[in-house]
């Protein structure tokens, strides 16, 4: 009793001791080097960076789609630890096909176009043979996936995307968006087995008048309650960038936001409390939306110049991270560099600023922490 | 207690004092741009008197902007009170110049002749860092030919597309004649009016106009057909 009483006090204070409130680099910089995929790809003579890049909850992965000649089309990027010196991108190549995606928020799985769903751990550690665990949700392209809520095991889930070409169950006609809920449960040996799918819902049907039927570019939320998408045809022909709430029923749509511009595809960031979570884009520059402030705020102060090739995504902890190319001039001649680009975004100056104006810095942090991440991390285990 | 109510209702004001971009903001400003004195004062090269919002670089401005002429601009910028910074706007207009282009290159000039034209042309813009976009500009193509309208792709102008690279973009959807028809995109008016974040974008343009509708990304065939048979229609 009494030595796991002691045992207990000293893991208590080791943890105390590992507790770390120090801010994170507010840039870090990944380099595609030294490996044989790092080169440009010889049917493009461009270096292929991941056009479809989607972020891992904790930071450690980048789902690639498309990724050129040198790598098979999904690969998964395992990205090195925040602060470690010799920063790299390790490739973990897959079976996947072409735009492969995750099912955001917790990254259970990563979902193939034929809707086979892998989990992320089966990918990483057996790569093309890694199995799937069940076959569920659309399988348009661009398809978009949130994990809505788990408990008990069992995890309910939304996608979203439009009717395959040629699907005659359509009865709103080619063009609508739609979307299906469905419910995994996780047996024992952490596999997983479908329990229900719902049938198609089309969406936004209420809003035709205002936002006509046909949107581009959708993306869902973290908690896939909202996405954002651009309508083609809306009444005041301006298609800029819009935020619609999902409603109870699967199929209604409220607009929330209007960010007033166009952009490429927009990326939610997890849920904040007592604010809407922040968006992002790319734009020439990456770009944060405060949603709450309806106020567009460039990610700036980079020590070395990027262009970013990627769409961003946020970590569950509020890192941006993007591909892009940089111009390293640390040796004194100057060279582009091509990778990942990992950004503290309280760190950058404008959201700084912005802070400051407001005062008492309480709209957002200071920055992010050593133990962020690690809360992150331990959230995603609680979650596997 | 009166002090701490006094800093909270200090901080509430303050906090009002941010939300410059509200649609009420945004609303008084258009109608201001759009105002008949305004636009007596300045020069509508392109027949369309609209003022496009920019992303702002900082958070305490909001940036609307304008084409004038093939190489200038005017941004009108507004501060964090949504007052115009510059008190008299035609004086301290904000004219910039963009780098010369080369022949080849798809210019406001082209843009403007092509807007002159009796006929329509739908112009595509690809980037060889979408694949997407080079995957499926053989549809798009098809889509214009069978409603008989132009077809132009332009693409982005990041990336120099070196004639040894042809055979090997072909294997991607890009044929020997798109290649070749293919020019830089480094039209102003596209990169304001439109603001090509996402490839492929496509529009129309003809017959005196410039069209605002347009497609951002890639959607199934039949959508693209149906859009585009709807926009030649009605155009």
């Amino acid at each position: 009793m009494v030595s796991k009483l002691l045992i207990g006090i000293l893991l208590t204070n080791v943890s105390h001791a590992l507790a770390n409130k120090n801010c994170i680099p507010a840039y870090e910089y990944i380099p595609f080097e030294g490996e044989s995929w790092a080169k440009p790809d010889p049917q493009t003579g461009y270096i292929q960076l991941g056009t479809y890049s989607r972020i891992s909850p904790d930071g450690k992965y980048v789902l690639r789609s498309l990724s050129g000649q040198y790598l098979t089309t999904v690969t998964l990027m395992k990205l090195t630890e925040v602060g470690e010196k010799n920063k790299k991108a390790t490739a973990i190549e897959t079976d996947l096909k072409n735009e492969a995606f995750a099912v955001q928020n917790t990254w259970r799985f990563i979902v193939d176009i034929n809707k086979e769903h892998h989990t992320l751990e089966n990918l990483t550690t057996k790569g093309k043979k890694s199995k799937p665990d069940l076959s569920a949700g659309v399988n348009g392209f661009y398809t978009t996936a949130a994990e809505i809520s788990s408990s008990n095991n069992t995890s309910i889930i939304r996608s979203l995307s439009w009717p395959s070409e040629g699907d005659a169950s359509s009865s709103q006609g080619q063009g609508a968006l739609y979307n299906k809920i469905y419910s995994v449960k996780k047996n024992d040996h952490n596999s997983y087995s479908l329990i229900s799918e719902s049938s198609n819902h089309y969406l936004c049907g209420n809003l035709r008048k205002t936002e006509g039927s046909i949107f581009t570019l959708p993306m869902l939320s973290m908690n896939g309650s909202e996405f954002s998408a651009m309508p083609v045809n809306p009444k005041n022909h301006n298609p800029t960038m819009r935020i619609y709430k999902i409603a109870d029923n699967n199929k209604d749509c409220e607009l929330i936001d209007d960010l007033g511009t166009t952009a490429s595809k927009l990326i939610f960031g997890h849920p904040r409390p007592g604010k809407k979570a922040l968006v992002s884009y790319a734009s020439g520059q990456v770009y944060i939306y405060d949603r709450d402030l309806q106020t567009h705020l460039e990610i700036n102060g980079y020590p070395m110049a990027i262009i970013p090739d990627s769409f961003p995504g946020f970590t569950r902890d509020g890192r941006l991270v993007f591909a892009a190319h940089w111009s390293d001039c640390s040796t004194g001649t100057c060279q582009t560099r091509s990778g990942y680009v990992r950004v503290d975004p309280y760190q950058t100056p404008n959201l700084k600023a912005l802070s400051h104006h407001i005062g008492f810095e309480t709209h957002y942090p200071k920055c992010i922490t050593y133990d962020d991440i690690k809360d992150s991390e331990n959230w995603l285990l609680q979650h596997k | 207690m009166r002090i701490l109510k006094l800093i909270a209702f200090i901080i509430i004001l303050r906090d009002q004092s941010l939300l410059w971009a509200t649609p009420n903001c945004q609303k008084q400003l258009n109608h201001f741009l759009r105002s008949e004195k305004l636009s007596t004062k300045i020069p509508n090269q392109y027949g369309v008197k609209d003022w496009f919002r920019v992303s702002e670089s900082q958070f305490q401005t909001l940036k609307f902007r304008r084409p004038l002429a093939d190489s200038q601009w005017i941004d009108v910028i507004t501060d964090q009170s949504c007052k115009i910074i510059n008190s008299n706007l035609i004086s301290d207009i904000k004219i910039e110049f963009r780098p010369n282009n080369n022949n080849d290159d798809f210019t406001d000039e082209q843009l403007l002749s092509l807007s002159k034209k009796n006929s329509l042309t739908l112009i595509y813009i690809w980037s060889p860092s979408m694949i997407y976009s080079m995957k499926e500009i053989a549809i798009a193509e098809k889509i214009a030919r069978t409603l008989k309208i132009d077809f132009l792709p332009l693409h982005d102008n990041k990336y120099e597309i070196q004639p040894n690279n042809h055979r090997k973009l072909a294997g991607i959807g890009l044929s020997e004649s798109i290649l070749n028809k293919s020019k830089p995109q480094k039209s102003n008016y596209l990169n304001f009016s439109h603001q090509i974040h996402h490839y492929p974008l496509m529009f129309i343009v003809g017959k005196n106009k410039i069209s605002k509708k347009m497609i951002a990304g890639v959607l199934p065939e039949s959508i693209w057909r149906q859009e585009l048979k709807s926009w030649s229609q009605n155009y």
